[in-house]
């Protein structure tokens, strides 16, 4: 048990890591030396591939995830709903991109809780049962 | 949970752990985003907006799908 709020504390602090993090993007790559959307773009990534990883975790062990039909729902979920969030994000991000108000940017940063959310839902089901 | 049932959840539960950390250090520990990881990033966000992101058959809803044969 404390293994898992170990792990979900460690994972909230990554995520909000990634936000504080200085980044130095090499001169001649397709950002052009914009780190804000190159971390805007990472914020993004982030909470996506570990949500990639979660459904994929369930598909690969769904036979030993038969008695927790829990998680095979959480994951049918992620399924239906990741697209949209993510997409949702990506919109966003296009949105503050090609204009950088406050409600874009509040806009954006509402998307981005969304997939931090769904992130640490799926790692509290993985840390339950990988105990 | 049976011995080889949580053998198999632990390693999975640590392979996420260990992808997510390699991101993360690359993330920090650079002291500068490579050209080719600055395009692979952007290739990741394209395909969220195409919809690629989601092709595989671990996106397919688990009543439409039969899972891997386990071994």
């Amino acid at each position: 048990m404390k293994r898992n709020i170990v792990y979900t504390i460690l994972l909230a602090f990554c995520l909000s890591l990634i936000a504080c993090t200085s980044t130095k993007l090499a001169p001649g790559g397709v950002y052009q030396g914009d780190t804000v959307l190159y971390d805007i773009d990472y914020s993004i990534d982030m909470p996506s591939a570990f949500l990639h990883l979660f459904v994929k975790w369930e598909y690969d062990n769904r036979a030993l995830l038969a008695k927790k039909p829990e998680i095979t729902k959480a994951a049918d979920e992620i399924r239906k709903n990741a697209p949209k969030w993510e997409q949702t994000a990506v919109a966003m991000r296009d949105a503050y991109k090609r204009n950088p108000t406050d409600d874009n940017k509040s806009a954006l940063e509402a998307s981005l809780a969304v997939l931090r959310q769904a992130t640490l839902e799926a790692a509290k089901y993985i840390n339950d049962n990988s105990q | 949970m049976e011995p080889l049932e949580f053998i198999a959840m632990a390693n999975a539960a640590l392979s996420i752990y260990e992808k997510l950390s390699k991101i993360i250090a690359e993330k920090i520990a650079a002291g500068e985003i490579s050209i080719d990881a600055q395009a692979q990033l952007q290739a990741r966000i394209d395909a969220i907006r195409s919809g690629k992101a989601f092709e595989g058959p671990e996106w397919k809803q688990s009543t439409e799908v039969p899972p891997p044969t386990q071994e």
